[in-house]
């Protein structure tokens, strides 16, 4: 029943019938008001990012019902503000693309998507094994300490420093190769 | 730099603090240097990781209560538990949540935030400037209006100070209306007119009376007392000349005369009488001011700054 209607709402909305458009407008202007105040003059942006997405994901009929169109829709907002909020505020390392013989082109399939999920949760255990001193010295470098202030900061050598960096690097290497071997020794 | 040199320096090389000289040493390592890329590679990733948060996806999933992976749970539980921005982004995503849960209503259409930059800014100021304006306005009509009555007191009183002013005007008015008549006066005016035609008129026949001084007289008449000199006015003589004889040897530029009746009273004055070279003085005079009885007249003279009588004359006029 809620599917029917969910159906027919899509049908209607993308027949640029005004009811329909109305309530979908409704839905994400509700979802995204949490983050006006986090997001400010790029909520608008956000907004209409959010519409353009919503539009193409359900002519594409990505919409499959597992939960409600509102609360598919809802999770689409909130998905898209989250995005924006990181993207304020994300660090930038040197591209190393550039050094490659062949750079690999970007894309946002659904296995690129698992993959950067698979990653990141990789990423985040590695995080929790690593040592507090080396996540302080790691997310030092990652705010943009040069080696000179982060020794000053430590009250240590430069050398010294750079030698205990290594090995928390060398650490979180070998805890990366065991997760990923442990998981694949899982799926086996 | 060797390959030790490079791999410690890549955390640096990463986030772009090298010195301009060793970022580009290590640039044009890397190039040449399969097993320091993949060190740079691993590095990467190491940096990445600390500053990894939970996926975006993830976090939604998680707060929208979506079925996820045991492991995945658990590492999203103790992560929000360590990471204050997770926690905050989650607490954005419970809220839409529950805005998501609330029954169904109408919210009014999310205004493009871009408005509020320049046509809106414009709107402000000009609502802003109408205000003031319209401020004024008002300001300025009270003031006017204060204004005004100010000017209709003035004026009120001054309305009741003329009302007064004709009251009493009026009120003489009346007064000057009830005066007796005032005696015709008319005849006077007529009478007093003919006489100035009278005396205007041209007269023949004027005589000429000489006049003696009292020294003179009493020689001739070796009489002690000063005599006086008759003169007899013909009855129709309007005018007479008078020539007083003088017998002072007081010289001076001018002469005055006055004429004293009997009781000593000034019946006229006469300046600047000039001596003649004849020895006299002349003058004319009506003679209605010489009337019968004694007069005296006396000469008098300004010498050396002082007013000094030089000579007199008694003379007696004769009944016509």
């Amino acid at each position: 029943m809620q599917q029917t209607e969910d159906q027919e709402l899509i049908k209607r909305f993308l027949q640029q019938e005004r009811d329909a458009v109305r309530q979908v407008e409704d839905w994400l202007a509700r979802a995204v008001s949490p983050f006006r105040q986090r997001l400010g003059a790029e909520l608008e942006d956000v907004l209409q990012e959010i519409r353009v997405e919503t539009v193409r994901l359900l002519e594409r009929g990505a919409f499959r019902g597992e939960a409600g169109l509102k609360t598919y829709l809802w999770r689409v907002a909130t998905h898209a503000c989250l995005r924006r909020l990181r993207a304020q505020s994300r660090a930038r390392l040197v591209d190393l693309d550039d050094l490659e013989e062949k750079s690999l082109p970007q894309s946002d399939s659904p296995l690129d998507h698992l993959l950067q999920r698979e990653t990141a949760f990789l990423a985040l255990r590695v995080l929790e094994e690593l040592s507090e001193e080396c996540r302080q010295m790691l997310r030092m470098i990652l705010d943009g300490a040069s080696y000179s202030q982060l020794s000053r900061h430590l009250q240590i050598a430069e050398g010294t420093l750079r030698v205990k960096v290594l090995r928390c690097r060398k650490r979180a290497t070998e805890l990366r190769e065991r997760f990923l071997l442990k998981k694949g020794d899982s799926e086996l | 730099m060797d390959c030790q040199h490079i791999t410690e320096l890549l955390p640096w090389y990463l986030n772009g603090t090298l010195a301009a000289t060793e970022q580009e040493s290590l640039r044009a390592h890397l190039l040449h240097c399969a097993e320091c890329r993949k060190e740079a590679e691993q590095t990467r990733f190491v940096l990445t990781a600390v500053g990894q948060h939970l996926p975006e996806d993830a976090l939604v999933d998680f707060i929208f209560q979506r079925p996820l992976p045991a492991d995945e749970l658990e590492i999203i539980e103790r992560h929000l538990a360590d990471c204050t921005e997770c926690a905050a982004e989650a607490s954005l995503l419970r809220e839409s949540l529950e805005l998501h849960n609330e029954p169904a209503r109408v919210l009014p259409f999310h205004a493009p935030a871009k408005k509020s930059s320049q046509s809106v800014r414009i709107r402000r100021y000009a609502a802003i400037a109408a205000g003031l304006f319209g401020l004024l306005a008002l300001g300025g009509l009270f003031l006017s209006l204060q204004q005004n009555r100010a000017l209709q007191s003035q004026l009120a009183q001054q309305q009741q100070q003329q009302m007064t002013r004709l009251a009493e005007l009026e009120a003489e008015n009346q007064k000057l209306r009830q005066r007796p008549a005032a005696p015709d006066s008319s005849p006077l005016i007529a009478q007093l007119e003919a006489r100035v035609r009278e005396l205007s008129a041209p007269q023949a026949n004027v005589p000429v009376l000489e006049i003696f001084p009292n020294e003179l007289v009493q020689r001739d008449q070796s009489s002690s007392s000063a005599a006086a000199v008759k003169l007899r006015i013909p009855a129709n003589a309007r005018r007479i000349t008078l020539l007083l004889n003088s017998q002072s040897s007081v010289e001076a530029r001018q002469y005055n005369l006055e004429i004293l009746n009997s009781r000593r009273r000034l019946v006229t004055e006469v300046q600047g009488l000039i001596r003649q070279k004849t020895g006299d003085y002349t003058l004319s005079l009506s003679a209605e001011l010489l009337p019968p009885g004694k007069y005296t007249f006396n000469i008098s003279a300004l010498v050396k700054g002082r007013l000094v009588k030089i000579e007199s004359y008694a003379v007696e006029v004769e009944s016509k």
